[in-house]
């Protein structure tokens, strides 16, 4: 039998799901109201973005650079192909829940490879056009201490 | 016998890993962390398999390699002179690697490191053309864009100061 490379395409995504989440008096999250979004079949792209501030430090004797990791920093943003009908743009309904939630568990699994990241709901666009209509939502890092932020693997 | 020219084409990548290495917080000293998916990526391998995490990508999923060196450097003139006198203060590295994406659970090499190492630090041995660079990095950015086709991961890594690089020639 003959064995090909299997490269990973859009239709190796098999899992994307957005959950809102809120948070209590001492910062612990929790599912909102509304739950886990599933957007697997509505995805248009999705862009996960990582940075590190680094800060060359060595002393005025070296002729190298020493960059030293400070400060992670990563985004991710999922655009969602926009659909009539009420109530059906999900990420229009994460960023406008009645309990407000700021933050959201995006997961997905591309690959085979699941990825999990808790982010600040930090931005929401849509743009309608005559033919194809899309809405984005950008979430932007925040430190959950103990618990991976992302989870990969 | 006649000579031709012998260009560089990217099947003269023999070796393309990432070694992720462990850090001493009290003395800085680096150590290779092991040879798990999230130790070390071996994107292009001379072997042609992968026996440390029993991957194996024959056909290759290096897309392209960015080497980059710059110097920073201060225009040093007196006065009186006219023409400018530019000096070199530091040198420093920077790699870019691209990875074409595979579908498959941990699959994806950079990430595996990048999202899974122990440390932000990886040494990279690169070997193209019969010639081989090595070196200590900080991994210092990550980026991926899922679409409909091709699918690129890029891993953006700058130097650490541990006395390198060394350039071998005649290295694979």
């Amino acid at each position: 039998m003959a064995t090909i490379p299997l490269p990973l395409i859009g239709r190796s995504v098999s899992s994307v799901v957005s959950t809102p989440q809120i948070s209590d008096s001492v910062g612990l999250l929790s599912n909102a109201a509304m739950g886990a979004q599933t957007v697997t079949a509505i995805v248009y792209n999705m862009q996960f973005s990582s940075r590190k501030t680094t800060r060359n430090i060595s002393a005025l004797t070296s002729r190298r650079k020493n960059a030293v990791p400070i400060e992670r920093d990563d985004t991710v943003t999922f655009t969602e192909i926009m659909r009539g009908g009420a109530g059906s743009v999900v990420a229009t309904a994460i960023w406008t829940a009645s309990d407000l939630p700021d933050w959201a568990l995006f997961q997905t699994t591309r690959g085979g490879t699941p990825y999990a990241f808790y982010g600040l709901l930090a931005h929401y666009e849509e743009n309608v056009g005559k033919d194809i209509s899309l809405a984005r939502l950008t979430l932007r890092y925040v430190d959950t201490d103990a618990t991976l932020n992302p989870a990969y693997g | 016998m006649a000579l031709i020219l012998n260009p560089l084409l990217g099947r003269h990548a023999t070796k393309l890993w990432l070694q992720v290495l462990t850090v001493n917080e009290t003395t800085g000293a680096l150590a290779a962390a092991g040879s798990g998916a999230a130790d070390l990526a071996k994107l292009v391998t001379t072997t042609g398999s992968l026996a440390s995490n029993n991957l194996a990508f024959t056909i290759g999923i290096m897309d392209s390699v960015q080497w980059m060196s710059d110097k920073d450097e201060e225009n040093i003139a007196s006065a009186q002179r006219v023409r400018a006198h530019h000096v070199a203060l530091q040198v420093g590295y920077t790699v870019t690697i691209n990875e074409l994406l595979h579908a498959g659970a941990n699959a994806q090499l950079l990430a595996n490191i990048y999202y899974g190492g122990v440390s932000s630090y990886a040494e990279v041995t690169w070997a193209r053309g019969g010639n081989r660079w090595i070196d200590t990095f900080v991994m210092s950015s990550y980026d991926e864009d899922i679409q409909r086709g091709r699918n690129i991961a890029v891993l953006r890594l700058e130097s650490a100061d541990v006395g390198g690089p060394t350039y071998t020639a005649n290295e694979q």
